[in-house]
């Protein structure tokens, strides 16, 4: 703290009141213009490749990225025990707040106000490489305390016995855009239920931890074991179809472990043997159940209860024009008893996956000409489900289902064959052949049994009837039989269903690559791949249908003509759904063609194209014929100065008659730094317009009739879906440094999107199509002392969207995030 | 239908070797790897050279790091810093892989004669030069093996374009700049993509572009990653879209994820490529001719609730339990 007697520093202490004012400032993106051109006098000082000083703007990135004096690596540092030791601590805090839409704010930003643990880093390096128990340690982390990103990495190593990092990153994930999966339910349904948030919102966790240790990192004869897990975690919200859709809770928790050991033999000049092999174990321990009454108020859906007070569920649909739940929902101020409806639901069934995978991989350039690099895996994999159970309670007006239980397990494997050989054959000095080799081929055999029993009701208010002889005798008319309608289905259903879905892939790309000059080269070249995908999928049953409340009932659906036994009919029946027998083969061939030059070390430019055409595709949008073409320049007129611009088109399309499928994405990007070493100044601005379009000809059901549709075949009505998406992203960055000790920095970026779609469903608004999204910024930080910093930053985010919110909330918001922090280094 | 794929594989089996036939008729006289001239000076075969067809190495042109030192006093505290020492530790292999020399070649005649043209100087090379003295030790590796096939060796970015031996930004990779300012600075149109609405978290810091994409190359196209299974690199993180299904939505595994969703951004919910997802569907779930994928049923009346598709196929990734993805 010696450093506060400096001459100089005293003219910078800034009252407290003026901090906060200034604090309102700005953010950075830029503080690192002034260390690197620190660098610039090192082997930077010929590159032609600009380095952006700046990305998109968010609060909660990592601090190192908002100005600062000094960074870690930029420390002077102390040796402590041998070791030259630097140290950073940032600690503070946010202060955040919005109006608007939560969901959207939380989806998009979720800044909370409190403390945090901004940074830390600790860097230990052994000068002389004669640590004890490691020559190289390095600690960073950010994000601790309440912001959604939080990631520590550890590295340690020494000398030639050992490298260790590990990592451990936690994000959280807000899901609330409430169009999505939204039913969309009109103002003119009685009762008006709108969906206030999306059906599918979720708040999920994620920790990933990456453990991995390389032994005798530079012997002949070098290990690997790695771990790493993903933990996700948190409450989502479903939806379940039975009748009527209802929402679903469910407590959310998958976890996979990876394990990884592998040995490499370098004992062959200029050559490496690598075994390794791999085991990822998945847990699925998802279950669901039907939300509560006030989960579902959360969502806007009342409550209802029938008469005598029985509360059940409606589900998330209203439409009571189109029967959705039903066409009288509610009579009187309770629920109709003949409407779709949940009294309960639940689904449990974890699912356990193993991956066991070996590899063999090989690197070479043994001979003097060729160099080449090969792997071989296979990968057995198995997906075991093996107690799903299923119940559901309520009433399915359409069958007068009423209950059911279903019981089963499912079973199924992928097994992979892959083999990678990449081949650089050199002709000339000047001249190189290349040739890359890819063979994957999977195949998935999956078997589901199950078993589901039914009970039918004729309304929510009768209770069901299960079938025994004793309570439903012959002639099966009795008022204690099921009450099954012509349309129910069976009462015990038996499945044996089955998939497999195959793909075998081989792609060879072959290329010549020619250098004109040491700063002039191009290449062609030709691919050609191959795709053989089968997908059959098969459904069998044996479907039981009891009598009740008639002897004929027993002979419905299936059983029709079928001989009855006591008022028991069984049936086998193949194909209970259309069988899916699907082989495609598809032929693919591209021309590739290239060059790229650097005319001095000041300017480069490149420019690669792709043409290419198959003679079948596996879905309607995949492209039979696809052009793409990417430019880039990047242009240094001085050392402080960069332009940069890219041009990035792909054009696809898949003009079989019936499809009509037409597509491009056209992406035009700037970029300008200006950061003059001797100033105090620096400039980031980009901008990029990227131009998104698609057209497919397809065939649907809509009442009423959208302007222009044509017949598809009765009921289909045939049209265009077209998408079209044009949007801009302008960004700029201003940092600036006062005096010594002060950095200041404004910025704003802004994406402006506007767009149109087919729109089906009357009620559908453009949302996302259309909207304004500003990120305006300030900071400033002020060095107090040799070793300690005092920031802040203040974002601001203005979401707007350019359409109707539609039958829902509106999702626009605005809102402040401040940060204050002080950072100490050593 | 097998005779022809079986055609198709020795196509390019025969085409390496008549290439190779042609190098060995025509690249005799040509040095396998001009960018080592410690090689072209060698005329002793040292125990470590056994490149095949590469001339020798001469041990006695080689002065150890320690020499350098003397006079690059700046350029050593880095080379003491960085990871680079510890070529010194390989004692099995010779000197031309070790120290400051294994980068800038035989250091005898520029230390007797401090002239800057008898040392390799990275400035004066072309980027597949530079790169292969880099990849000379670094091509052993799974992580680099093929650098030299990769989009951006074919495009004039080499080694030193990212990575900064002497004065790093980031230290632990030798980088230039930190991850993604990095990689944004060629591609400008992918840093838009991470300013829409949805996106990975990269600007945030929590995902890298390297943890999706190898920038040193690969086998598969946009030298993205894979999982060790050779499933999609998605499934890394999103381990519960993985299955195997018992019931799989087909295009999930052979046409990938990017057939529905933006992987950078997107202005729509969930990065999907269409704003209403009843599109995105009926796009392939069509009544046609054309088409493999089953046409929605006729009473999926589109302006009711019926398009908003996943509110009831839940599961559209892939299911264990149900063939329509009513349940996960």
């Amino acid at each position: 703290m010696d450093s506060n007697n400096k001459p100089g520093f005293e003219k910078f202490r800034v009252p407290g009141l003026l901090m906060v004012a200034t604090g309102l400032l700005s953010v950075g993106l830029w503080a690192q213009i002034d260390d690197s051109t620190k660098h610039a006098a090192g082997d930077n000082k010929h590159s032609t490749t600009p380095v952006s000083t700046g990305v998109s703007v968010d609060a909660a990135r990592r601090s190192s990225d908002l100005p600062t004096t000094a960074t870690t690596q930029d420390n002077e540092g102390q040796t402590l025990g041998g070791y030259v030791t630097k140290q950073s601590a940032e600690f503070g805090g946010r202060i955040s707040g919005f109006t608007g839409n939560q969901g959207t704010w939380d989806t998009f930003v979720n800044l909370g106000t409190g403390p945090r643990l901004l940074e830390y880093t600790l860097d230990m390096h052994s000068p002389t490489h004669v640590g004890t128990l490691f020559d190289d340690l390095s600690v960073s982390s950010f994000g601790y305390g309440g912001d959604p990103n939080d990631l520590s990495r550890l590295r340690i190593s020494k000398g030639s016995l050992y490298s260790f990092g590990a990592s451990f990153r936690r994000d959280q994930n807000i899901f609330d855009y409430d169009l999505l999966a939204n039913p969309l339910n009109p103002a003119t349904s009685t009762p008006a239920v709108p969906i206030l948030n999306s059906p599918h919102e979720f708040l999920l966790t994620r920790r990933m931890t990456d453990v991995n240790l390389e032994l005798l990192p530079v012997s002949p004869v070098r290990f690997k074991l790695g771990w790493s897990r993903v933990v996700n975690e948190g409450d989502t919200y479903s939806s379940t179809h039975q009748g009527t859709e209802g929402l679903v809770f469910q407590p959310t928790l998958n976890t996979s472990d990876t394990y990884t050991l592998g040995v490499s033999f370098r004992f062959i000049p200029r050559t490496s043997i690598n075994y390794d092999q791999f085991y990822t174990y998945f847990k699925g321990d998802t279950s669901g159940k039907l939300a509560t009454q006030q989960q579902q108020a959360l969502f806007g859906i009342p409550g209802f209860s029938l008469v005598g007070g029985l509360p059940v569920s409606l589900g998330i649909p209203f439409n009571t024009a189109a029967g959705q739940p039903c066409a009288t929902p509610v009579i009187g101020t309770f629920a109709n008893q003949a409407c779709n409806g949940f009294f309960s639901y639940s689904r449990f069934g974890n699912n356990r996956n193993s991956y066991p995978t070996e590899q063999l991989s090989l690197q070479s350039n043994f001979f003097k000409h060729v160099d080449f690099s090969a792997r071989f895996s296979y990968t057995d994999a198995e997906a075991d489900t093996p107690s799903l159970g299923e119940l559901f309670s309520g009433l399915v007006t359409r069958t007068r289902q009423a209950n059911f239980s279903t019981t089963g397990a499912a079973v199924a494997k992928r097994i992979t064959a892959n083999g990678d050989l990449g081949v650089t054959i050199r002709i000339t000095e000047k001249l190189r052949l290349i040739d890359n080799f890819r063979y994957n081929n999977f195949r998935i055999p999956g078997d589901w049994t199950q078993t589901t029993s039914s009970l039918f009701a004729a309304n929510l208010l009768t209770t069901p009837n299960p079938f025994s002889l004793a309570t439903c005798p012959p002639p099966f008319t009795a008022t204690t039989c099921p009450q099954h309608s012509s349309s129910s289905g069976p009462d015990i259903a038996n499945d044996f269903e089955n998939q497999f879905l195959r793909q075998e892939e081989k792609i060879n790309t072959t290329e010549l690559e020619y250098d004109f000059t040491r700063r002039v080269s191009a290449y062609a070249g030709f691919r050609y791949e191959r795709r053989d995908t089968t997908d059959n999928i098969q459904d069998n049953q044996l479907q039981t249908y009891f009598a009740g409340p008639t002897l004929a009932m027993s002979n419905r659906g299936n059983c029709a003509g079928q001989p009855v036994v006591n008022g028991v009919c069984t049936v086998f029946v193949s194909n209970v759904f259309p069988l899916i027998s699907d082989f495609t083969e598809i032929n693919g061939y591209s021309a590739l063609v290239g060059f790229s030059a650097r005319p001095t070390n000041r300017l480069r430019f490149s420019f690669d194209t792709e043409q290419f055409y198959a003679d079948k595709t596996f879905t309607r949008i995949s492209p039979r014929h696809l052009q793409v073409y990417k430019g880039r320049v990047n242009y240094k007129p001085y050392e402080w100065m960069t332009f940069a611009g890219s041009v990035n088109i792909r054009e696809n399309r898949n003009d079989t008659a019936d499809i009509g499928n037409l597509q491009h994405n056209r992406s035009y990007a700037l970029n300008v730094i200006i950061s003059p070493s001797e100033s105090n100044w620096g400039l980031d601005l980009s901008y990029d317009y990227n131009d998104v379009f698609s057209q497919t000809n397809i065939c649907f059901v809509a009442t009423p009739t959208p302007a222009g549709a044509l017949s598809c075949g009765a009921p289909f009505l045939s049209g265009l879906s077209v998408y079209k998406e044009l949007s801009n992203v302008a960004g700029g960055s201003l940092y600036w440094k006062p005096a010594r000790r002060v950095n200041l920095g404004v910025g704003y970026t802004v994406t402006s999107s506007t767009g149109s779609t087919l729109i089906l469903n009357p009620n559908a608004p453009t949302g996302p199509l259309s909207f304004n999204y500003h990120l305006p910024l300030a900071s400033v930080a002020i060095q107090l002392s040799r070793n300690l910093t005092y920031k802040t930053s203040w974002n601001y985010y203005d979401y707007n969207e350019k359409s109707s919110s539609g039958p829902t909330l509106p999702r626009d918001f605005r809102g402040n995030a401040f940060t204050l922090s002080l950072r100490y280094s050593m | 239908m097998l005779k022809k794929t079986g055609t198709q594989l020795w196509l390019p089996v025969w085409t390496l070797a008549m290439a190779y036939g042609a190098t060995i008729l025509f690249g005799q006289s040509q040095s396998g790897n001009a960018s080592r001239p410690e090689a072209a000076a060698g005329k002793q075969k040292s125990a470590t050279s056994l490149k095949q067809g590469e001339p020798a190495v001469d041990p006695s042109q080689y002065v150890g790091a320690e020499t350098c030192k003397t006079c690059h006093e700046e350029v050593a505290a880095s080379y003491d810093k960085g990871p680079h020492w510890k070529t010194m530790l390989a004692k099995h292999q010779g000197p031309e892989y070790q120290g400051c020399e294994a980068c800038h070649g035989p250091g005898k005649a520029h230390a007797e004669s401090a002239d800057p043209d008898k040392i390799i100087r990275f400035q004066g090379l072309s980027r597949v030069e530079s790169s292969k003295r880099c990849l000379s030790c670094h091509e052993f590796g799974q992580e680099h093996a093929n650098f030299l096939r990769s989009e951006h060796v074919k495009n004039n970015v080499g080694c030193i374009d990212c990575h900064s031996i002497h004065a790093p930004r980031v230290e632990t990779q030798l980088l230039k700049a930190a991850q993604p300012q990095l990689c944004f600075s060629c591609h400008q149109e992918t840093k838009a993509d991470f300013s829409k609405p949805f996106h990975h978290r990269v600007n945030e810091g929590l995902v890298s572009c390297s943890n999706c994409h190898n920038p040193h190359g690969g086998f598969i196209t946009h030298q993205l990653r894979s999982t060790a299974a050779q499933d999609a690199v998605c499934f890394t993180c999103h381990t519960d879209k993985a299955g195997p299904f018992a019931f799989e939505h087909a295009p999930v595994k052979t046409e990938g994820c990017v057939a529905c969703h933006s992987p950078h951004g997107s202005s729509n919910p969930r990065l999907l490529k269409r704003s209403q997802v009843n599109l995105l569907c009926l796009e392939c779930h069509t009544f046609t001719v054309d088409s493999a994928a089953p046409a929605i049923p006729s009473f999926h009346n589109q302006a009711q609730k019926y398009q908003s598709c996943t509110t009831c196929h839940i599961a559209i990734h892939g299911s264990n339990t149900d063939h329509f993805f009513f349940r996960q």
